[in-house]
């Protein structure tokens, strides 16, 4: 078993190995499936980031596009106004008028009014006019001085030229003549009069434009909100790069932050100005990589650059890829847990299939050898010797019956033939039945002495698929004992014909019919025709109902029937009366063999009955005595009570007179009376007194014996203490030895028990108190299994001769003068034990005590 | 304090016994004496509660009487809005425990035994007498 299981193990253990080479290509489709989907991801994302440039490019573009017209738009508004002003006549009359006549007050006042008018429109922060030596000769507003030294170089650009000179963004004074500077553009337009063209010019019209009042608005302005983009203004400024408005990231930039051309190739501006145009990738001025679109603004030496973080434009696009890496990265664990889980499964499903095949190959080898076991044990268990033959008649197999013969030893005889090995001989002997078989094919039987043994033998043959012989199976079968039993079978027969015969109970035999509806008597005793007053040749073989006729009627063939269906043996009486007279009485016993036939048995006793019948009258006569009895009793008893009630009331109201009217006698007459005369009324009321005493004695007897048991468990020690200490109260003078055994139990009456003990002790009490040194015993013991109680004393005592009578009412066994008494007590004492089932008896020796014994509840204990 | 006792009792020698017992107990109550149950009924049921009259203050009364017993004297009285509150002390010779639980049953106020001595009779009608009508306070009517 163990080395099977041990083997099993091993198996299963090969197979796990096995089981992981058959499931590792798992891993790879797995890897494989990881790559596949990491590729899908990077390539959407890939796909993703450029749809995202794309947009942004365009965005960018758009934006740059849209300023960049804007802003072109708005130069050449500008320089539309001053060309306006260039080419009006009558203001360029006026003008030129009035700075060769700056007293000319009306003309001052028409050039502010129309300057005014000029300078109202947005963008204006300065309008002035300068004579042609460059001197303030009208302002507006009025409060400033005349342009810088700035502006010498446009102011004669205008005066020389004759043509509007613009001058590019430019750090000035600011507007309210406060230190410090701003940023501002110019026009110089110059004053030609009309009427004498191809002079030299007459002065220049100052024109100054505030940028932050238009052009820094609408560079700055961003239709979405974000972060880092910004739009910038930037032009050429020799190998410089200048930034022309205020920047989002750094302060104070315009005009002051400048990169040189050659050493910033990535910065956007400088990009710008080499000419460069469209979305392109940078980094800006603070060192950030930024997206940019760059445009020329036409008309202009700008550029405009409108640009956006890198890290701002591709926020949303990372987050995404962070987004989809992660689901990835999840849904590769997923996968790959269910692809775990999946093997892991397939692996246990394939290991639990591999142990259960184990266990059924083991379960079938056990069963195998089970049934092997099963079929040599059976073998060898069979007390008949059996042998397998091959068919040349050789020995394959003998069982325990035949190897544990000496004889026959297993390793002797296998592979020997059978006749050489049973027989000694050569060839079958003459009754052997197997050439028989051999020929037939069928099984034979013989019986045939082996070994001085009487034995059944039979043969079977053993077929082959083709129903050729291939063996045969020898059973022999001792039969001595058979053969004895046969002759011990004959010896019983015998044995029981005799007892049959002679016995002196009648016995029939009967074999009922094949449907039960009747018997045939097969057999009879001589006792049984004397019984029934028949022959045995008239009845033998003939039905029950026709030999006896009477047995329907007298219910016995019921009987046979039921016995017959049941099996159960039964009792059944049959008589006859003729008159009151009885003529027979058959006790019979019908019983049914195993074979199927009844047999009854039967007495005859009539006899018997007839004696019966005369006893059972007889106690039925006395039971109607007893009846008689107790119905006498009973009324003896309501008279009784009738008396003693009479006695309780009638008898003791005379006595109350007696008493009474003596009293009466004694106290109203004693002046007439003398001594003797007043003993004997003493005497009359003493005696009264004395027999109302015996009057309630004999009242207390006839109430213990009406008075119901009430059964309790009774500490007698703790009464009879009780007793003796009331005694020792009413007789101070006495000293009595006392001995009360301690823990005396009764099972009684809790207040007869207390009047039978206290007159008990009382008695024992009164019959010592002549005796010196009195002692009362309270005790028990046992004495011939019983519990016998006792209360002894050492006092009067007295002879035994009179101890019969000691326990009838009024019997003393002293004069009244010695001791007093009215005779009643023992007589309760008696009457209370033998309501408890008990008995009282008294030892005693005049002058050396009395013991009274006495048991309860005698048989119960 | 002038109340009547009635005394139910039909045996003369008791009747004078109980007279001399009461005398010697100084109750100077007037004794009215009935010698048979009918005679007792009549007499208080009749001319005790007629209009003016008095009920006796204490019934004394035997069992064994002639005509109507005294437990039927007793369970008629206590049966009769107007008489059952008296006190009725049974004095009588037995001492059955089948009387005495009766007696109880039927509403006796006491029981007592006559004592066959006559000076414990006359104790126990001393004290019966103090305690009933000294004693005790009567119930009203």
């Amino acid at each position: 078993m163990k080395s099977s299981s041990e083997s099993a193990i091993s198996n299963i253990a090969n197979a796990i190995q096995h089981g992981n080479k058959r499931f590792s290509y798992i891993l790879p489709v797995f890897v494989l499936l990881s790559v596949v989907l990491g590729v899908l991801i990077a390539s959407y994302l890939t796909y993703e980031r450029k749809q995202l440039q794309l947009s942004i490019n365009n965005d960018l573009a758009s934006i740059a596009d849209i300023k960049a017209t804007q802003i072109a738009n708005w130069n050449s508004e500008r320089r539309e106004d001053a060309i306006q002003m260039f080419s009006t006549p009558l203001l360029q009359s006026m003008a030129s008028k009035y700075i060769d006549n700056p007293a000319d007050e009306s003309l001052r006042k028409q050039l502010k009014q129309w300057m005014q008018v000029y300078f109202s429109p947005a963008d204006y922060s300065w309008m002035a006019l300068l004579d042609a030596n460059g001197d303030l000769v009208l302002s507006v507003p009025a409060d400033r001085g005349a342009p810088s030294q700035l502006h010498n170089e446009y102011f004669h650009d205008a005066m020389d030229s004759q043509g509007i000179v613009s001058a590019d963004l430019h750090r000035d004074v600011d507007d309210h003549g406060r230190k410090g500077s701003e940023i501002f553009m110019s026009m110089w337009i110059p004053v030609i009069d009309p009427q004498k063209p191809g002079d030299k010019p007459s002065g220049v019209w100052m024109v100054q434009i505030d940028p932050k009042i238009s052009l820094f608005p609408l560079v700055r302005s961003w239709q979405v909100t974000s972060k880092t983009s910004e739009s910038l203004l930037v032009r050429k400024n020799g190998e410089y790069v200048e930034f022309l408005n205020d920047l989002r990231h750094t302060s104070n930039a315009a005009l002051n932050l400048r990169f040189k051309i050659e050493e910033t190739p990535r910065l956007p501006a400088s990009l710008a100005v080499r000419g460069k145009e469209g979305v392109l990738e940078g980094i800006d001025y603070r060192g950030k990589k930024v997206l940019s679109a760059i445009r020329k603004v036409y008309g202009t030496p700008w550029y405009i650059i409108v640009k956006m973080d890198k890290s701002e434009a591709y926020a949303s696009f990372w987050q995404r890829a962070i987004l989809f890496s992660l689901a990835g990265l999840v849904f590769i664990l997923l996968l790959s847990q269910i692809a775990a889980g999946y093997q892991r499964k397939r692996d246990r499903d394939w290991l639990l299939q591999q142990v259960s095949l184990e266990q059924e190959k083991h379960r079938l080898q056990e069963n195998y050898e089970m049934v092997a076991r099963h079929w040599q044990t059976t073998f060898d268990s069979i007390s008949d010797g059996i042998l397998l033959l091959d068919k040349n008649a050789n020995i394959l197999r003998a069982n325990k019956a035949i190897t544990d013969n000496s004889r026959y030893d297993a390793a002797a005889i296998i592979g020997r033939s059978c006749w050489k090995v049973m027989h000694g001989t050569n060839k079958p002997i003459e009754d052997c039945p197997l050439p028989q078989v051999m020929a037939s094919k069928k099984s034979a039987t013989a019986e045939l002495q082996l070994d001085g043994n009487w034995v059944a033998l039979t043969i079977d043959p053993i077929l082959d698929n083709d129903g050729n012989i291939a063996g045969t199976v020898h059973i022999i079968r001792d039969i001595s004992g058979q053969k004895q039993a046969e002759k011990a079978l004959r010896d019983s027969e015998a044995i029981f014909r005799e007892l049959f015969e002679h016995m002196s109970n009648g016995v029939s035999i009967y074999e009922p019919l094949d449907d039960g509806s009747n018997f045939v008597i097969k057999d009879i005793n001589a006792a049984g025709e004397k019984i029934t007053h028949s022959k045995y040749e008239e009845i033998v073989g003939k039905q029950v109902t026709d030999a006896f006729p009477q047995v329907v009627e007298k219910g016995l063939f019921a009987q046979f029937m039921k016995v017959n269906r049941t099996g159960k043996a039964s009792s059944f009486a049959t008589y006859n009366y003729i008159g009151d007279e009885l003529e027979y009485w058959l006790d019979n016993y019908v019983l049914k063999l195993e074979s199927g036939e009844l047999i009854a048995i039967y007495n005859d006793i009539t006899e018997r009955v007839k004696a019966d019948a005369a006893n059972k009258k007889l106690n039925e006569d006395l039971e109607q005595r007893v009846v008689e009895r107790t119905a006498q009793l009973a009324v003896a008893n309501k008279e009784l009570e009738a008396f003693s009630y009479s006695v309780s009331h009638d008898l003791r109201s005379p006595l109350r007179g007696i008493a009474g009217w003596s009293t009466a006698l004694a106290e109203d007459y004693s002046d007439r009376l003398d001594s003797q005369g007043k003993m004997y009324l003493e005497r009359i009321v003493n005696e009264t007194h004395r027999m109302g005493q015996l009057i309630e004695g004999l009242l207390k007897l006839s109430q213990i014996s009406k008075a119901e048991l009430c059964p309790t468990q009774v500490d007698l020690t703790d009464i009879a203490n009780r007793i003796i200490e009331r005694l020792r109260d009413e007789y101070p003078e006495r000293n009595v030895a006392v001995n009360i055994q301690a823990g005396v139990y009764a099972q009684g009456d809790l207040h007869l028990l207390e009047i039978m003990l206290t007159n008990l002790i009382k008695n024992a009490w009164k019959f010592s108190m002549k005796t010196p040194n009195a002692i009362i015993e309270f005790g028990f013991g046992v004495q011939d299994g019983q519990q016998v109680y006792y209360v002894k004393d050492n006092g009067a005592g007295f002879d035994m001769a009179f101890a019969e009578k000691l326990f009838e009412a009024f019997q003393r066994m002293h004069k009244a003068s010695d001791f007093p008494g009215t005779g009643v007590g023992l007589a309760t004492v008696k009457r209370i034990v033998n309501r408890h089932g008990g008995r009282i008896w008294v030892e005693a020796i005049p002058d050396n005590g009395a013991t009274f014994f006495f048991t309860l509840e005698e048989g119960k204990s | 304090m002038n109340k009547t006792i009635l005394l139910v009792e039909d045996n003369p020698s008791d009747i004078e016994l109980t007279k001399r017992a009461l005398s010697k107990s100084r109750i100077a109550n007037e004794l009215v004496v009935k010698e048979d149950g009918k005679e007792a009924l009549d007499y208080v049921l009749q001319e005790c509660c007629a209009p003016g009259a008095l009920l006796p203050a204490l019934i004394l009364l035997d069992l064994k009487l002639p005509k109507v017993d005294g437990l039927t004297v007793l369970k008629t009285l206590r049966s009769d809005e107007r008489t059952r509150r008296i006190p009725i002390v049974i004095l009588t010779t037995s001492s059955e425990q089948l009387d005495i639980s009766s007696s109880y049953d039927l509403g006796a106020n006491s029981y007592i035994r006559k004592p066959v001595d006559f000076n414990q009779f006359v104790e126990a009608v001393n004290s019966l007498g103090l305690y009933w009508l000294v004693v005790n306070e009567a119930p009203p009517y």
